[in-house]
């Protein structure tokens, strides 16, 4: 036990240190309070242990030894513009870019215009109601997002009014890396009564610098009817960590999609905390999880039906080789007033090798009864009955499986109906595809 | 199995601590002879464990294993589960009393008419023969019961096939060699909190022994059921079949059952070796306490097989409608290649009652395969949870795991949950599950009420068909009373 | 001739829109009543409100079952005193033999009329001579009720279980849907067998071909929650011709 809980306490105090550091340089001025109180959470409970029911499957010891250091301020380095596109292949993209959690000004479109501001947080950080920002008050399972809200640097803010319809895809591209650097970026996004957008995240390395920890939160707000697309991709070099938070909050009618593709890193964590607010919202969550080498990787999902007649739909495809280890952890929670809910939540895994490592569970918490809920899990290998059909059509071994990996996974990229989402979901699948050994 | 060197340790362990107890003068009574005939005091204590094993002549050894599991209670000390998904106060262990002798008839009601007249209406429902009813109520009966005959009859019977079929007491003190062998094979002593507290202060239980090849004749405690209302708070069974053997054995009874003791905490251990089959059914209607949730029993308990020899097989069957608080997961060791685990639950709950409740399945071997049916129904203000594990370890090869749960909600104040933990670790597992969540529907309802069925009927027919699945496992005789039992569990549930 | 179901000044709303305005209605024992109307006219609204449906409410007006006031009712209640609704869409339940349920039903309805119950041997017996006249396979019993069943299979079975009920009044909703000619034929001649002077019976429609097969006494045709027109079997030939734009004087009616 003690093994455990010393590194947990090395990293709080290695946190400490560095906030009574970096506290002055951190944006936003009326925040020092907000972001004291953070750092005071984290530091009754630590990092997370896989004693929490929350992180059963997911153990931080990485991120407890390395004891990462928030990131300062500093100068971007040199990153080519043609990667940028490698990452987010959309043209006309709003872009803002992020490097070890600073706006990078001369990488970056920000827009200015009517009913629409995308532009970086650091700025308009004095004018955010901190109630719209997520502070990790829920207790122990939410230690990163307090530690978050303790470091926020920088990142996008994201504000359409009422009955603005933004074509172009936002794209919100976050580049760490560094020694022990951890980084620590906040995205808030901001839709008025109908408005529309599609946000894409890709968190990705510097380059070939030591791996970092990349910690975003997003605190997303739907008012009623408006709609979101939101992409996340973790796609980090081998050996970083990522923990990315999604908060989202649904008014009357809205519509919220999301899909998180994990592809990189050593571990990664995606977590979506999606709430109604208001009646006839729907949540649409999908996800993809494509592990190698000894990636860990887990998307959790906790959906809390508060309201009556919303919809949440979740897909989430998990394939994994070598020593793959994919997590996939989903709550709906429906509270009893919530009549006429409707909760379909469902998870595949492949394991292709035999040390790779699936651990699934689907959870439904229901306390009103006139709901329709499901959930199905499902774990096993490719069907050798299909790989012998596309055998039997000529294709070798591998190329049937390519093929089979392929349309797995494509399954649930072809729910996205944003074309440049999907078509920058489809570039990330088909790169760690690409790579598919056997 | 403790080598013996371990449990010469255990012994000083348990030596040390008896001789702390009685020098800190923490327990007032000293020595066993101090103490009542018939009821030791509250509390739990060395001394308090030696009463007990004196009581039931237990020989030494069965008394160093009641010590041993004593001690490591102790250093379990507040670490009782807390995952599960029920709420209760704290119970002080130092306030319950963990040895009584059955009640002396002076205090027992006389005869039916002392009975509560709403306990005498649901066994008239359930359609329980009078004699049983007078039992099951407690009345003083003089008379030989004519089940115990019928028992000692078949007992007769079932000895010249060489299958044992005792008390755990008895067989503690007839088969030492069978029970050293197996007790705690399965739910070791420190397994969890309460399997732990069992250990140490076990009442009794049944003891069954299939010889190999052996297809034991009927379903035993058929007709030992009354019994079963006797074996106390602390009920501990073991049941084995060898290489070949068949067994069902019926746990329980659809009679709401009284107990003044509030914690139950058994444990059950089955043992299937190569080839056997054990199928192990329970109706549990312990009460549920008052509509208000005022009393009621917690029914702690800790059930585990294991499939020890290829293609054994281990079925458990539950109808869960009783009990304040249920926490249980019939779970299965699967050991041996091929071998076969499979878990059928019903679990009713109503007014304020909580359960938790579902299986363990382990995947150790190849091609093991598993199946889990579990239907909750919650009404009233209760909470219903499946809470349920399917584990495939790496040398699971060929694995297979199907598992179907479905939650039904009547009314709007109670809570359906299905918690599922799968964790694969063979790629050559296939691992499925489903689950959905519904209320009871009203086109259901509207169709059954136009053809003439009453609210309460109509109920009663559509939960019993959302349970088929698992009641037609049942074995028949105890499969009707089961299913009268869904519908007297949910009356008023209803409108 | 005592009448068996009388319905006065009846005005029934659905979730808050009024659907049935006014209908009056007399079918007295012995004879066999047909309810025409186009889609949306209240058509299934009376036959729901006849059967007691929860969500159907009277607001104003009143129905006499057999001289007894319907409305006090409780549809199983209803049931129990011998009216039979033939469901438009049977529903399904899973689990649940039809034997079984249907067993509990009729023996619910005689314990109510202080007949004797039927034994498992007399149930049998009875159900394996009208599945017979209906052409139904035996396995029908044992099969959960509705579950898996085609839609001319369902409706047979209702036929099934009123012939089996022996209601006093038996309200077939729409029950020729989804029929091909020799199922309608079966199920007609099924219905037939069921008349009798102590009974009677609602034929809802929205065609006039049921009426080749079960010939009504009479015909009212329902339109906007009222009855516009009564008249003899020759009015369904009339609709058949005209339409029932021609007869309710509804353009849009069709």
């Amino acid at each position: 036990m003690n093994t455990r809980s010393q590194p947990s306490s090395e990293t709080i105090s290695a946190h400490v240190a560095a906030f009574d550091r970096l506290a002055v340089s951190l944006p936003g001025t009326g925040l020092a309070q907000l972001r004291a109180d953070a750092l005071d959470r984290f530091k009754q409970t630590g990092i997370p242990t896989r004693r929490l029911e929350d992180w059963k499957f997911t153990g931080l010891d990485a991120l407890g030894k390395a004891v990462f250091s928030p990131a300062a301020a500093g100068g971007a380095p040199e990153v080519d513009v043609a990667r940028l596109d490698a990452l987010a292949p959309v043209a006309n993209a709003v872009r803002l870019v992020f490097v070890n959690g600073c706006f990078a000004e001369t990488l970056s479109s920000p827009l200015t215009g009517t009913g629409v501001k995308v532009g970086p947080l650091a700025r308009a950080l004095d004018e955010v109601d901190p109630d719209a920002l997520s502070q990790g008050d829920e207790g122990a399972a939410h230690a990163l997002v307090a530690l978050n809200a303790a470091f926020m640097s920088d990142g996008a803010a994201i504000d359409l009014a009422a009955d603005t319809v933004l074509d172009r895809p936002i794209v919100i591209i976050d580049l760490s890396g560094g020694d022990g650097m951890a980084v620590h970026t906040r995205n808030l996004i901001r839709l008025g009564t109908r408005a529309s957008a599609t946000v894409i995240e890709v968190h990705a390395s510097l380059g070939p610098t030591a791996p970092a920890f990349s910690n975003s939160v997003a605190d997303i707000t739907l008012a009623e009817g408006a709609a979101l697309w939101h992409g996340r991709i973790a796609a980090e070099d081998e050996g970083a960590l990522h923990h990315g938070h999604a908060s989202v909050r649904l008014g009357a009618d809205a519509d919220y999609a999301s899909f998180a593709i994990s592809t990189g890193g050593a571990l990664s964590r995606q977590e979506s905390d999606v709430r109604f607010t208001a009646t006839g919202g729907r949540a649409r969550l999908y996800g993809a999880y494509l592990a190698r080498g000894h990636q860990h990787m887990d998307h959790t999902t906790r959906v809390r039906h508060d309201h009556p007649g919303c919809t949440t739909d979740e897909l989430f495809k998990g394939v994994m080789e070598d020593h793959g280890h994919g997590v996939f952890q989903g709550l709906v929670h429906v509270a009893p007033q919530a009549f006429g809910t409707n909760a379909n939540q469902k998870n595949t895994n492949l394991l292709l090798s035999d040390r790779a490592v699936a651990d699934s569970k689907p959870e439904l918490e229901i306390l009103a009864d006139d709901v329709k809920c499901s959930h199905g899990a499902t774990i096993g290998d490719l069907d050798p009955d299909e790989i012998f059909y596309l055998r039997a059509r000529g294709l070798d071994g591998d190329a049937a499986r390519r093929l089979l990996l392929t349309g797995y996974v494509e399954d649930v990229i072809a729910r996205v109906d944003d074309d440049a989402l999907a078509t920058v979901l489809r570039a990330h699948a088909a790169r760690w595809l690409g790579q598919e050994v056997t | 199995m403790n080598p013996p060197d371990s449990i010469a340790e255990e012994r000083k362990k348990n030596d040390d601590a008896t001789i702390r107890a009685a020098t800190e003068g923490e327990y007032k009574f000293g020595f066993i002879t101090d103490m009542d005939e018939d009821r030791a005091p509250k509390g739990l204590s060395p001394d308090i464990i030696r009463f007990i094993s004196a009581k039931k002549n237990e020989p030494d050894w069965m008394l160093e294993w009641r010590l041993a599991a004593y001690e490591k209670w102790l250093g379990m000390a507040g670490h009782e589960p807390k995952w599960a998904r029920v709420k209760f106060p704290p119970i002080d262990y130092q306030d319950l009393y963990y040895y009584s002798a059955p009640k002396s008839k002076a205090d027992a009601p006389k005869s039916l008419d002392e009975v509560d007249p709403e306990l005498l209406a649901t066994y008239d429902k359930l359609g329980i023969p009078l004699r049983e009813r007078e039992v099951l109520a407690g009345v003083a009966v003089d008379a030989v019961f004519d089940s115990i005959s019928v028992a000692t009859t078949y007992k007769a019977k079932l000895g010249e096939l060489g299958i044992i079929f005792c008390s755990m007491s008895e067989a503690v003190r007839e088969h030492p060699d069978l029970v050293r062998k197996y007790l705690g094979s399965v739910v070791p002593a420190a397994d969890n909190f309460y399997a732990c507290l069992n250990s140490a202060v076990f009442s009794d239980g049944s003891f069954v022994y299939i010889p190999e090849g052996v297809r034991c004749p009927m379903e035993l405690s058929t007709y030992f059921r009354i019994n079963a209302a006797q074996t106390g708070q602390f009920e501990r069974t073991l049941i084995i079949a060898d290489k070949g053997a068949y067994v069902s054995y019926l746990e329980g009874c659809t009679a709401p059952m009284r107990d003044e003791n509030q914690l139950h905490a058994a444990v059950v251990e089955l043992v299937a070796l190569e080839d056997a089959e054990i199928k192990y059914s329970t109706v549990q209607n312990w009460y549920p306490g008052d509509k208000d949730g005022k009393g009621g029993i917690y029914n702690f308990v800790t059930k585990r097989g294991a499939c020890r020899g290829r293609n054994a097989k281990i079925s458990w069957t539950q109808v869960e409608t009783g009990s304040a608080i249920t926490w249980k997961y019939p779970s299965v060791l699967l050991e041996a290649e091929g071998s076969v685990g499979e878990f059928y639950s019903v679990a009713v709950t109503n007014n304020h009652q909580q359960a938790d409740t579902g299986t363990k399945m382990f995947h150790l071997a190849p091609n093991t395969r598993s199946t889990i049916i579990s239907k909750g129904i919650s009404a009233g203000q209760s909470q219903n949870t499946y809470r349920g594990l399917v584990r495939v370890s790496p040398k699971a090869a060929d694995a297979r795991n199907y598992t179907q749960c479905d939650s039904l909600l009547i009314g709007d104040a109670c809570g359906g949950h299905t918690t599922p933990y799968i964790e694969v670790r063979n790629r050559t597992a296939r691992v499925e599950h489903e689950a959905t969540a519904s209320k009871i529907s009203d086109d259901q309802l509207f169709y059954c009420r136009a053809r003439g069925l009453g609210t309460e009927d109509a109920v009663s027919l559509i939960v019993n068909g959302f349970c088929k699945e698992v009641m037609q496992k049942l074995p028949m005789e105890f499969a009707v009373e089961a299913q009268k039992l869904l519908g007297v569990s949910l009356e008023g549930s209803v409108g | 001739m005592a009448n068996i179901l009388e319905i006065r000044n009846l005005h029934a709303t659905v979730q808050g829109k009024e659907i049935l305005k006014g209908v009056d209605l007399v079918l007295p024992a012995g004879e066999v009543h047909a309810i025409m109307g186009p889609n949306g006219s209240g058509k299934s609204t009376l036959s729901y409100v006849l059967a007691g449906r929860d969500g159907y409410e009277v607001t104003q007006g009143e129905i006499l079952y057999q001289g007894r006031d319907l409305l006090a009712m409780e549809a199983d209640e209803r049931a129990r005193a011998g009216i039979f609704l033939a469901f438009q869409y049977p529903v399904e339940i899973p689990g649940v033999a039809n034997s079984v349920f249907l067993k509990a039903a009729v023996n619910a309805g005689r314990r109510a009329r202080k007949q004797p119950e039927l034994d498992a041997m007399d149930f049998l017996k009875r159900s394996r001579a009208l599945l017979k006249e209906l052409k139904m396979d035996e396995k029908f019993l044992n099969r959960p009720v509705n579950v898996g069943f085609s839609g001319g299979e369902k409706k047979r079975n209702e036929i099934f279980h009123m012939a089996m009920m022996e209601p006093n009044l038996a309200i077939l909703d729409e029950t020729d849907s989804g029929l091909d000619i020799d199922a309608l034929r079966i199920v007609a001649e099924g219905v037939n067998a069921q008349r009798g002077p102590d009974r009677a019976m609602l034929v809802i429609t929205h065609y006039q071909r049921l009426l080749d097969y079960i010939v009504p006494d009479r015909i009212h045709v329902l339109a906007n929650g009222r009855v516009v027109r009564s008249g003899g079997k020759e009015l369904a030939l009339e609709l058949e011709r005209e339409g029932y734009a021609g007869i309710t004087g509804d353009k849009s009616a069709a």
